[in-house]
């Protein structure tokens, strides 16, 4: 396994990246970096464009950080990176534990048009990851676009009482509650 | 140069925040079969695992093994795939499955992280972006009933796009309040919250 460093700049970001990012998701992206150090590593390919971690590295940019250090894998083995400084059971640790799940779920935002596009040029199955694909379009030119239904739920939790105040209070806006809510929060649909 | 150790040498974390997915379980599975291992995972000084448990849980049932690289967290680290290509099938399919594993494999668990923020004073969770008032991933349907742990409490469900999800918790968390609290004010609850 060789290790070498090399600039940050030198890496390539994935021009087809299919993760928009969201403001928030750079916020924390930025507070984790500053407050608690790098976490686990970025993934390259063998041209070291960037396959996973392209916010991480623009972040990382802004925030300060030159250098990276590359270690080269036929990915046959898992890799690890051992924070020689930190303790699972300090809040060093227990924060990091908890950025890296919070940061990746609040920066993801599917790019459909992307996702679509290149599953289509490399013959992705996108059921087999999950990815519920809501209708098959055709463009100006009658070539078959597939549409990503990038659905996310949203779960809130209500003691019986409330949950039976929200349930009549959004009824007034229809029966979609749904709808009714983006209604409620003004959110165009 | 770090060597190849058994993966059962790492200790999972016996607070981990994530209890997982069956879904996300089976991606992570599958992403290490058929494209091998991505980014890292991470530990702390005595081989605890602070991210990647499940991975390494996975790694380890498929034969595979963990090679160590220390670090102080002042540089970025990067695996660099020798054997991928970015613009290929596994390439596109590394880059989402890297996406599509985190997603589906989230589904925090409560009571570690407010075990841990009662016992860490600095451990405001909402600085990280978290909000427990809306996870109860084995909730199925509008309005189910939890009676897998036997909570009167009761779930909305609601389906957006992902646009959307982002707009509206960004509208609910205007305030300070949790998302539900901040919706039924917004809706003109009075009573007890």
């Amino acid at each position: 396994m060789s290790q070498k460093r090399i600039k940050l700049t030198d890496l390539i970001p994935d021009d087809c990246n299919f993760n928009k990012g969201t403001d928030l998701g750079r916020e924390l992206l930025d507070k984790s970096l500053k407050e608690l150090g790098a976490g686990r590593s970025i993934l390259l390919d063998k041209n070291n464009r960037i396959v996973a971690g392209n916010k991480t590295v623009e972040q990382a940019l802004l925030s300060g950080f030159t250098k990276v250090r590359i270690i080269d894998s036929d990915g046959k083995n898992l890799i690890a990176v051992l924070r020689t400084d930190v303790d699972l059971d300090s809040p060093q640790g227990r924060k990091l534990a908890l950025a890296d799940n919070s940061v990746t779920q609040a920066d993801l935002v599917w790019d459909d048009k992307k996702l679509a596009d290149m599953a289509q040029k490399f013959g992705i199955d996108l059921s087999e990851w999950k990815m519920k694909i809501a209708k098959l379009v055709a463009d100006k030119d009658n070539k078959v676009q597939t549409i990503i239904n990038d659905e996310k739920e949203l779960k809130l939790v209500f003691t019986p009482e409330q949950y039976s105040f929200v349930l009549n209070a959004l009824r007034r806006y229809g029966d979609d509650f749904t709808q009714s809510i983006l209604k409620v929060l003004k959110i165009d649909e | 140069m770090s060597k190849l150790v058994s993966i059962k040498e790492l200790h999972p974390d016996n607070l981990n925040y994530n209890d997982g997915s069956f879904e996300g379980g089976v991606l992570i599975e599958q992403s290490l079969r058929n494209l091998k291992a991505g980014r890292s995972i991470l530990l702390d000084r005595n081989k605890n695992i602070i991210a990647g448990n499940k991975t390494a849980e996975k790694a380890d049932l498929l034969g595979m093994k963990v090679k160590i690289v220390e670090s102080d967290g002042t540089e970025i680290i990067a695996v660099r795939r020798t054997d991928l290509d970015l613009d290929s099938k596994e390439g596109r399919e590394m880059a989402l499955a890297d996406n599509v594993t985190a997603q589906k494999n989230l589904s925090w668990n409560r009571e570690n992280i407010e075990k841990t923020a009662q016992e860490l004073k600095d451990f405001e969770i909402k600085d990280w972006g978290v909000d427990l008032s809306f996870n109860e991933p084995e909730l199925k349907s509008f309005g189910e009933v939890d009676v897998t742990t036997f909570d009167i409490n009761q779930t909305l469900t609601l389906k957006l796009k992902t646009e959307q999800y982002k707009k509206v918790v960004e509208k609910l968390r205007e305030t300070d309040a949790e998302m539900n609290i901040a919706l039924l004010k917004i809706l003109g609850y009075y009573g007890e919250v």
